[in-house]
């Protein structure tokens, strides 16, 4: 995954174990953008689930890579999570979680939030996290 | 970049130059050597040489610094580069505490200082225990 030249990339064997390297990341780039603690819990549990999607459904069955695309600003961090698996499900099928909750939940955490799914070229969440935005425990 | 092909088992890690290399670096390599299964000491160490890397590597590379990083049982390895040429030699430079020497040399179980196809430094490093 290619990003300007101020992004941090990932990539990653798609393994449950690195998942948490991701969330080490993320949390201290969405501290350094400006968001509160409460907000950077959040970031770090919607980005986990989105990358637990990739470790769980992507490569049915194989260990495929994990690409995280990192892009810090003042006041807001963009993250981007992203596979080559199949992506050949409907958009949001593909990463269904077992509960039906993982999806929902990253909408819910990120501020902004978009899932491209394309056939036989993989799947991309990308979701963006505010400084200053309501968490979902002060909503 | 390196146009060399990821191995299955290796994560990459590119950070525009500047000052998010070393917090970025330092927590990567950390919890790599951590699932490696070094003991303390020797993941301390990891974390030490990343911190070095993070420090001196911006001058040194274009746009971004670009490391891979590899993991068996309790072994790690590194791979910083692209560099400028002369850019691995530096980063192997002394420490600015007297008498210290180069930490990355003292620390590392291996060092190699390598060039790719277009003519840039590749520095490679390999730490274990047991070794």
């Amino acid at each position: 995954m290619h990003g300007t030249a101020d992004d941090i990339c990932l990539s990653l064997p798609a393994r449950a174990e690195h998942i948490a390297v991701v969330r080490q990341v993320v949390g201290s780039l969405a501290g350094s953008s400006g968001i509160d603690p409460p907000g950077v819990d959040d970031a770090k549990l919607a980005v986990t689930e989105a990358c637990t999607n990739v470790v769980r459904h992507a490569y049915r069955g194989t260990i495929g890579r994990l690409h995280v695309l990192l892009r810090p600003a003042t006041d807001r961090l963009l993250v981007v999570v992203r596979d080559e698996g199949d992506g050949t499900a409907a958009p949001g099928e593909g990463h269904a979680d077992s509960a039906g909750l993982g999806l929902p939940l990253m909408r819910s955490l990120a501020q902004e939030f978009e899932l491209l799914d394309v056939p036989g070229d993989g799947t991309e969440v990308r979701m963006a996290f505010h400084a200053g935005a309501d968490t979902l425990e002060a909503a | 970049m390196s146009t060399t092909p990821l191995q299955a088992d290796e994560t990459a890690v590119s950070v525009a130059s500047g000052p998010l290399v070393g917090p970025v670096l330092r927590r990567v390599v950390g919890m790599l050597a951590a699932r490696a299964k070094l003991p303390l000491d020797r993941l301390d160490d990891a974390v030490l040489i990343a911190d070095v890397v993070a420090a001196r590597a911006s001058a040194y590379a274009s746009e971004a610094v670009h490391v891979r990083v590899g993991t068996a049982e309790r072994e790690l390895w590194l791979s910083i580069g692209p560099l400028t040429p002369g850019g691995a030699k530096a980063l192997l430079g002394e420490s600015p505490v007297p008498d210290v020497g180069s930490v990355i040399v003292k620390l590392a179980d291996e060092v190699h200082v390598d060039t790719d196809d277009a003519g840039d430094d590749v520095l490679r490093l390999r730490l274990s225990y047991g070794s």
